[in-house]
């Protein structure tokens, strides 16, 4: 893949995660603070077995 | 709105990013470090306003520690420890969103909310039944050193 590809979907990516946590304000009238990611990556994993997400909130 | 129907949101929206991070990882080849939020929102103001993401990626083989997690000395036996259901463990040390435990004379790290599940008991206290979901891979650790506050930790707060 060719990086100019890679930054357009991962400006996408970012998109969408700011869509997510508007949704998610607009739901709950909590603010987003801080998304972490935990746990490790491992090459040739699946990623969603060994990586959570955390959302952390603000009134 | 309830506390248990926020918590319903949050673990939604949790999903949400996952999968779409998975997405991103598959398409690309590149996996995430990192996502920040930039700026702080404010009341009244809209995301769009004054938030911006930024996510941070990094080619496979740059991959292996990250966040002050590292795979020196962890050693992986996704064959040998097919453990599903619940179980009692002894915390040896926990850690923000993921926890060593023992189980059987083993030494493995579960990550909170992707292979293990933590069931507070009384009054936010934890410990600790962890639910070790489907047949996924744990990360079993022979460092000793993990196990040197094994007793003082049990009992600890984990949230």
């Amino acid at each position: 893949m060719e990086i100019e590809e890679a930054k357009k979907l991962k400006a996408e990516l970012e998109m969408e995660i700011l869509e997510l946590i508007q949704q998610f304000t607009i739901k709950t009238d909590l603010y987003v603070r801080e998304i972490n990611l935990y746990g490790q990556l491992q090459v040739g994993s699946d990623k969603k077995l060994n990586v959570a997400v955390e959302v952390k909130t603000v009134l | 709105m309830r506390r248990e129907e926020l918590k319903k949101i949050k673990e939604g929206s949790e999903a949400k990013i996952l999968e779409i991070l998975n997405q991103f990882t598959v398409k690309t080849g590149l996996y995430l470090k990192e996502i920040s939020l930039l700026e702080a929102p404010r009341m009244g103001q809209l995301y769009s306003e004054v938030v911006r993401v930024e996510i941070k990626t990094a080619l496979p083989e740059e991959v292996p520690s990250r966040r002050g997690i590292t795979t020196e000395g962890i050693e992986k036996k996704e064959q040998k420890l097919k453990v599903q259901g619940f179980y009692d463990f002894t915390v040896v040390r926990d850690h923000p969103g993921y926890i060593d435990v023992r189980y059987k004379g083993e030494s493995i790290r579960g990550i909170v909310g992707a292979n293990v599940r933590l069931f507070p008991q009384d009054e936010g206290y934890a410990i600790l039944k962890l639910e070790i979901m489907e047949n996924v891979p744990l990360i079993t650790t022979k460092k000793e050193g993990l196990l040197e506050n094994e007793q003082k930790i049990t009992n600890n707060r984990i949230r």
